[in-house]
């Protein structure tokens, strides 16, 4: 059987033109509540020049470094977020992902779960690889329950590993295998 | 040798004839959240196994800690290395992670192994 790759229920992974992006990533990248769910280091404003820049680069490695895909809504074409496979050791058949929604709105709808499950099917069943990471700050609770859905494991915890407004939260490594994943999830 | 705001790199030699043992460097540091990463090297494998490894660790959490002022450090070991692990946890560092077949090596997969150590157990074992 011939599966869609890119089209979920809700959402489909897709290409952006650089305008289209640089617009949706500087608008999003200005919310610091997402940017601190996003990534452990320091939040930063950017300029546009600057953005564009950077997907630029992405761009470049879009398909050899990196597997890139913006997250639309399939009932409006709504570009709501980003996806990406990225760190890909590929003598290990290993790689990570790294996902966001921009849009408040779009949050806890099940937008991020969907996208996480096309991702897998897509490292999976295209690239081949055999596991696939994810880290989560342990407060992250829509991230930890979107990584369970789509079928990751909690492999441990960095311990303590972020500070924030003087508290220490730890890191949770997340991982699923391509062998537990088609058994419980296709 | 190199030395930026994220790395810090030294080589190890014997104090007895300067001989070049291998490498020490602390990476990945993220400066707002105090962590690092560990990684050590003992090139030859004559070398291993004499108790260079246990001081040299000790050097570099010495310096992560007290120097560069770090809150914890972590340390990747694959699952096959025996020495690694028992060198990492002879030295205090906790098992927190386990990359399940993240390493694929002789026609089998391992497990990768993240270690961590805070710099607060450090400080207690170093009193006991």
């Amino acid at each position: 059987m011939q599966r869609d790759l890119f089209h979920g229920e809700l959402v489909y992974l897709a290409a952006e033109e650089l305008d289209v992006l640089s617009d949706a990533l500087s608008r999003w990248s200005r919310n610091s509540e997402y940017l601190r769910m996003l990534t452990s280091t320091p939040g930063v404003l950017w300029s546009d020049k600057k953005i564009e820049e950077f997907i630029e680069k992405i761009f470049d490695e879009n398909g050899k470094d990196c597997y890139f895909f913006s997250i639309r809504l399939r009932e409006n074409d709504r570009l709501i977020g980003f996806s990406c496979l990225m760190d890909i050791e590929a003598n290990h058949a290993e790689a990570s992902i790294r996902i966001g929604i921009g849009e408040p709105d779009s949050w806890g709808k099940g937008y991020g779960t969907e996208a996480l499950r096309l991702l897998l099917v897509y490292a999976f069943y295209e690239l081949d690889l055999q596991r696939v990471n994810l880290v989560v700050v342990a407060g992250n609770n829509r991230a930890k329950q979107a990584c369970f859905k789509a079928g990751f494991k909690l492999e441990g915890r960095m311990r303590l590993a972020v500070l924030r407004e003087g508290q220490r939260q730890d890191i949770l490594a997340m991982g699923v295998l391509r062998e537990e994943w088609s058994k419980d999830m296709v | 040798m190199e030395e930026s705001k994220n790395i810090f790199y030294f080589t190890v030699r014997t104090r007895e004839e300067d001989r070049l043992l291998g490498f020490a460097v602390i990476r990945w540091i993220e400066w707002v959240h105090g962590t690092g990463w560990i990684h050590l090297g003992i090139g030859e494998p004559k070398n291993w196994r004499k108790g260079f490894g246990t001081e040299v660790l000790d050097l570099v959490l010495e310096y992560a800690f007290n120097e560069l002022n770090l809150f914890r450090l972590g340390a990747e070991i694959a699952e096959y290395n025996q020495g690694a692990k028992r060198l990492f946890e002879k030295a205090g560092f906790i098992e927190e992670v386990r990359r399940r077949q993240a390493l694929s090596r002789d026609g089998r997969r391992w497990d990768l192994l993240l270690y961590g150590l805070l710099c607060q157990e450090w400080e207690r074992r170093n009193a006991a």
